[in-house]
């Protein structure tokens, strides 16, 4: 028996370096009362404790002999599988620490998989579903909300792990895909220290990766690209983190997202990460390359393995080196990789380009996928030259000229049926108020035309969390509530992706919707290629998205105004700065500003909409009244806001 | 009977502490803790007569300054009754010599029967930075009210009591930038504000010789900056989409409240409506502002000069890609770092115009440490008596700091002075608060921060901190800042430089470690006396710097330092475990400092050229 439990520890203890283990084991651990899961393939164990969010407190992996998960204290620090909502910090995030029951939906040699729930006081349900099979590295996580309670609840999936990669604090890096190249942050050698961007807010895939450049283990995560807002590692606090956007549900309806969590070895950097393959790539001058200016020869390593979705036969890479600032093209000879398993292959390319310049290597990975379908996925890799960041992309570099657009997300809202606008009795206005609103004087103008009831709800920015409001409508009956939206200088984000998406439709199905200039409006907001851009009856010029000076912005009237037909501006003042834009075909000018379009009115659906182009800044100055000091100003704006909320109904009161 | 003398012995042990009591004590108090010269010094002297019969006796008072320069003030007859407290007033006008002393002794029928003294600086006021000892304004909240005005004396003497005599009235401002000389009496910003209430607070700290520096910087926290945006796009610095570029939150709701602060109902902290929005001072017009802004703000509350947290800075670190409004990028790298140096070249040129005795302080960097080279504007801003600071190191006790080891802070600090006097100005030392770090690392980084003639920065008053873990600076600050004032003179002298090869004119040998070859300066005085001044430090008993568990490194006994030239006369002066000096024999040029706890200065006046 002595000799039993000796040859037990000795296992145990060797358990991380013995290959072949080629079963899930799952164990219920009896933990001061509570009873963790442990769960163990051959490439990794993890330990979740549900009274703690269901979060994995413990991850072990066959390459590295030390625990992972950073010391844990009471706010539930130090631990993977994370679950928080966005816009709330810690301790308070309702979140992170809601108990969950769990059932053990399955547990075989193959595969196990741990069903988790717990409900929020509001009433919202909390899935999440683990699952781990043999033979793999992927460890799958499905996150559900369920929305039973009587009002639709609006809620943004924080997923977040606190990790030391192999257990090591230094040499800690994270790959994050964004528009301008691959992202990286992480050990800096020189200083000793973490450093790097920690929000990526344009994301380009569904996927983040945290290397060990060291030891050459890592996570690699995959998400669904349509759902992600924003990447996120806090480099100070070594985690990795991506938040949703949020979600609105109506009652009874659910929402479900899923995640794969993939344990690699053997690689250094990663430039691309799918559910077919995951692949690194580093170029570097060849041994050769002397410190002279110049085309020399320049060696690109790509680092490949298979993905989730299964091994790959017959791998093959082709593609070419762009040249970033001069477009010039260099093909890349093709090479063969082989087939793809989980153990990485590596394969070298030679081509000769000057290396101290900004170049991209576009490649397509072609193969045949493990039910015998032919894959082609292309992916790229930035490298910013023997002078160029120590990294690629690394914080602060004001690198622009590279630039990928980011591909368009496809996601369907769940939806009330039968949702109708109609206007109210009371005439309701919600007044989206960002900088210098109050100069516009949009409230005193609204009660002049009729409308009885304003909400006022206030634009906030700052750099680690973006744009919000303090008052957004949960879900779409509550944006059908109004009869007019005023956004005053405020961004497309603050709004929400699902903020944007009931604001269409609330315009389309016959609300009002008036939208005022200013430094967060139009091009600075963000509002092209959103639902905003679609709405508008103008057109921005993305390209110039900043205020210009007016040099001569008397205000009159047009003579295609129909609000304000009739209308003279007596004081003949002066709008200073002006955002770029004309009148979208169907739409027509309010007003002028000397010669360019002041306001700009037109319909979509049902509904009507405003448009001003110009805005607040500036002041008064001798002989040039500011437009919004002219008394004749409020009248003015209420006569649009009639016209918004009645149409042409009351235009002759 | 070994009984009765083991009683007799206890008795005497218990009585001996009660003999050694004068029954008559002697203090003085200057009124100033900082003298321009020319001014007189009033010192107030008490003799307290505790004792049980009259003492008749005369005051000799005077004044001490260098390690032995004195002039005796006219002698003052006094009598005291038992139970009585005399005061009496000496004057003195004042020379320009920088570190005193001023001493009042008792003397009866010959003998000195009690004593006291104090310190105090005099310097000239466009130099007073060169002796700065720099804290806090205790009060972030000020108010115009009886009872707060009547507190002033008592807020500036807590920092006076601690040798401060330059503070530093943080975030009191409407706007950083936009607004320095506010229209109306109260104001609501992060804090909450009064007008009278700092007038009245930097004419207290003139009564007592504290100077006044107020907090700046080249970017938007309040509502008049998010106004200034509004009138003035061309001011602000971009982003790619043309959204001012901020490093803090913008937060609409609470601008509506700047607009129209409630201050009579108190603090309201959403007076913060835009924090760290940038202004492009790559504009000659947006730096014009700032400085007409300067100019107002020290006409309205007579504030001696500005201590700048991020001056008209192009780009600053924030601003990495920021933008003129038209869309051109700001100038950045050393296009940047050029006309930054020439903002702050000008700002000075334009201020001196108005006030030449104008202080400047900054919060800044001289030295690009990632490509090892030293920044134009860290010339510029030491320029002309700048002190400058650097935030970057103020987490050197953090483990991840490149300054976390006591060598790496220890250099750091030789550095920064080395580099800001030889442009004309002087360095900064900006550490942690004082609840980061145990007090052990306190006292080691204010030791090695005064002896490389660096000057602290940020002190807070002992009493406005009371529950911070590991106590306040004060306790340890306010023991080495009498120090510092004794013999500011040898730590900051105006013809005094660092010997570039310590080991050609002395030598140190200890059974322990002793930090010194940094340490080792010439000064040469217009009347052509020459001294060697050699800090010793006791090297600290770890390598790396411990925030929690520092422990101070035990007392050496026996240090001796030879010098290789003829010694004419030498002197050991330490702050530990209080202020204490005295001249000492140097036979054959080597001078023994019984006890080194963690830092002893010795002062060799040497007899020849000695490099």
């Amino acid at each position: 028996m002595k000799q039993a439990l000796m040859l037990t520890m000795v296992l145990l203890c060797a358990w991380p370096a013995l290959p072949g283990r080629a079963e899930v084991s799952l164990t219920e651990v009896p933990a001061a009362g509570q009873t963790h899961l442990q769960m163990k393939n051959e490439f990794f164990s993890l330990e979740i404790w549900p009274e703690l969010g269901a979060q994995a407190r413990s991850f072990l992996t066959r390459y590295s002999d030390r625990e992972w998960c950073f010391p844990g204290d009471n706010a539930g620090h130090g631990a993977l599988l994370r679950d928080c909502f966005v816009g709330t910090g810690y301790p308070n995030n309702e979140l992170v620490m809601l108990p969950r029951t769990y059932e053990v939906a399955q547990d075989t040699p193959q595969r196990a998989v741990v069903k988790f729930r717990g409900t929020l006081p509001s009433g919202l349900v909390i899935n999440k579903q683990v699952t781990m099979e043999a033979d793999s590295p992927v460890l799958g996580v499905d996150f559900g909300m369920n929305n039973a309670t009587g009002a639709s609840v609006s809620k943004g999936l924080w997923a977040k792990s606190d990790i030391y990669v192999s257990g090591l604090r230094p040499d800690n890096h994270y790959f994050r895909p964004e528009v301008r190249g691959v992202n990286v942050s992480g050990w800096d050698e020189k200083l000793g220290q973490m450093q790097g961007e920690d929000f990526i807010r344009s994301p380009y895939e569904g996927w983040s990766a945290a290397i060990n450049t060291g030891t050459k283990e890592g996570l690699v995560w995959l998400m669904d690209y349509n759902w992600l807002k924003w990447l996120y590692n806090c480099n100070t606090a070594w985690t990795a983190e991506w938040f949703y956007d949020t979600v609105t549900l109506p009652p009874g309806q659910a929402w479900t997202t899923h995640y794969d969590m993939i344990l690699v070895q053997g690689f250094a950097s990663v430039c691309h990460a799918s559910e077919n393959f995951i692949a690194g790539m580093s170029l570097s001058p060849a041994p050769t390359f002397a410190a002279t200016k110049g085309p020399a020869p320049v060696i690109l390593t790509h680092t490949l393995s298979r993905s989730k979705l299964g091994a790959l036969q017959g791998a093959r890479l082709t593609g070419r080196l762009r040249e970033v600032d001069t477009g010039v093209v260099h093909d890349l000879e093709p090479v063969e990789v082989g087939d793809l398993t989980w153990e990485p292959k590596t394969v070298r390319q030679t081509v000769t380009v000057d290396p101290d310049i900004r170049v991209v290597a576009e490649v397509t990975l072609t193969a045949t996928g493990p039910a015998g379908q032919a894959i082609s996925e292309p992916y790229q890799y930035y490298w910013p030259g023997v002078s160029g960041e120590k990294f690629n992309l690394l914080a602060g570099a004001a690198v622009t000229t590279y630039y990928r657009a980011a591909p368009p997300k496809t996601k369907v809202y769940p939806k009330p049926a039968n949702l109708t606008y109609y206007r109210k009795p009371e005439v309701k206005m919600l007044d989206f108020r960002g900088s210098y609103h109050e100069v516009w004087k949009v409230p005193e103008a609204a009660t002049r035309a009729g409308v009885q009831d304003i909400r006022g709800s206030y634009f906030r920015t700052e750099p680690s969390f973006g744009s919000a409001l303090s008052y957004l409508p949960e879900g779409f009956e509550q944006w059908f509530d109004y009869d007019l939206i005023v956004l005053n200088n405020v961004d497309a984000e603050s709004l929400t992706d699902f903020g944007r998406e009931a604001l269409r439709d609330f315009v389309r199905a016959g609300g009002s919707l008036l939208v005022l200039g200013g430094f967060y409006a139009y091009g600075g907001g963000g509002y092209a290629g959103t639902q905003l851009e679609e709405v508008l009856p103008v057109e921005m010029n993305p390209k110039i998205a900043r205020l210009q000076p007016l040099p001569n912005g008397k205000l009159r009237v047009s003579g295609t105004a129909r609000a304000l037909a009739g209308r003279r501006l007596s004081a003949a003042p002066t709008c200073f700065w002006w955002q770029e834009g004309k009148a979208k075909p169907g739409a027509w000018v309010e007003l002028m500003a000397g010669e360019k379009p002041f306001l700009v009115c037109g319909t979509y659906g049902q509904g009507r909409v405003a448009a001003a182009l110009g805005n607040v800044c500036g002041k008064s100055q001798p002989g040039r009244l500011a437009f919004w000091e002219d008394p004749e100003w409020v009248p003015t704006l209420g006569k649009v806001v009639r016209w918004l909320v009645f149409g042409e109904e009351k235009q002759s009161k | 009977m070994l009984k009765h003398l083991l009683f007799a012995a206890l008795i005497l042990a218990t009585l001996a502490p009660v003999c050694a009591q004068q029954p008559v004590s002697v203090s003085l108090w200057p009124d100033k803790v900082l003298y321009t010269p020319g001014e007189t010094a009033q010192f107030a002297v008490t003799v307290t007569n505790s004792g049980p019969g009259a003492v008749a006796g005369t005051l000799a008072a005077r004044v001490l300054w260098e390690m032995d320069d004195a002039q005796k003030l006219p002698e003052q007859a006094v009598t005291v009754a038992p139970g009585e407290t005399k005061k009496l007033t000496f004057t003195w006008k004042t020379r320009d010599v920088l570190g005193c002393e001023a001493r009042a002794e008792l003397v009866v029928d010959g003998r000195t029967v009690a004593a006291g003294a104090e310190y105090f600086n005099v310097c000239p006021q466009k130099e007073v930075l060169r002796v700065s000892l720099h804290g806090e304004y205790p009060d972030l909240f000020t108010y115009n009210t009886p009872e707060y005005l009547a507190s002033l004396p008592a807020k500036v003497g807590s920092l006076r009591r601690a040798y401060c005599n330059v503070m530093e009235f943080f975030g009191w401002c409407p706007d950083n930038f936009a607004n320095l000389a506010p229209a109306g009496d109260l104001w609501a910003n992060s804090y909450y504000e009064s007008k009278t209430a700092l007038q009245a607070a930097v004419a207290e700290g003139h009564a007592q010789g504290v100077r006044s520096l107020h907090y700046a910087a080249g970017y938007t926290w309040s509502r008049p900056g998010y106004d200034l945006v509004r009138e003035h796009p061309e001011f602000a610095v971009y982003d790619t989409l043309g959204r001012p570029q901020a490093g803090g939150t913008l937060n609409v709701e609470s601008a509506d409240f700047g607009a129209h602060p409630d201050v009579r109902a108190g603090y309201n902290a959403t007076g913060a409506c835009w924090q760290g929005a940038f202004f492009n001072f790559a504009r000659r017009d947006t730096v014009d502002w700032g400085i007409q802004q300067l100019l107002a703000s020290k006409r309205m509350f007579g504030w001696d000069g500005v201590r700048f947290d991020g001056h008209f800075v192009v780009p600053t670190a924030y601003m990495a890609g920021g933008r003129d409004l038209d869309g051109t990028p700001i100038p950045s790298g050393e296009e940047g770092e050029k006309i930054t140096a020439a903002n702050t070249l000008y700002t000075k040129q334009q201020v001196f115009k108005v006030f030449p005795d104008y202080l400047f302080m900054y919060n800044g960097a001289t030295y690009d440490a990632v490509h090892n080279r030293p920044l134009p504007d860290g010339v510029s801003m030491a320029s002309q008596g700048g002190l400058v600071t650097d935030e970057s190191y103020r987490t050197y006790y953090e483990v991840v700091s490149a300054w976390n080891s006591w060598k790496a802070f220890a250099g750091r600090m030789v550095q920064e002075a080395d580099r800001c006097r030889a442009n004309g100005g002087f360095a900064g030392g900006y550490l942690p608060p004082p609840w980061c770090v145990n007090p052990a690392v306190d006292r080691l980084q204010y030791c090695l921060l005064f002896a490389a003639q660096n000057h602290p920065f940020f002190s807070f008053p002992a009493q406005d901190r009371p529950q911070d873990v590991g106590g306040t600076h004060f306790p340890i600050q306010k023991d080495i800042f009498r120090f510092a004032t004794r013999f500011s003179a040898f730590l900051w002298g105006r013809e005094q430089e660092r010997v570039p090869d310590p080991d050609q004119v002395v030598s140190v040998s200890t059974a322990g470690k002793v930090w010194w070859r940094d340490y080792v300066y010439e000064r040469r005085r217009p009347d052509g006396r020459r001294f060697l001044i050699v800090q010793l430090i006791n090297e600290p008993p770890t390598e790396f710097i411990q925030a929690e568990k520092q422990q101070l490194p035990q007392p050496l006994a026996d240090v001796t330092v030879k010098f290789t030239h003829p010694v004419k006369q030498a002197w050991v002066a330490s702050a530990e475990p209080e202020l204490n000096y005295q001249r000492v024999e140097a036979p054959g040029g080597a001078v023994r400092v019984p006890r080194l706890a963690v830092w002893t200065m010795v002062v060799a006046e040497m007899g020849g050229e000695t490099r």
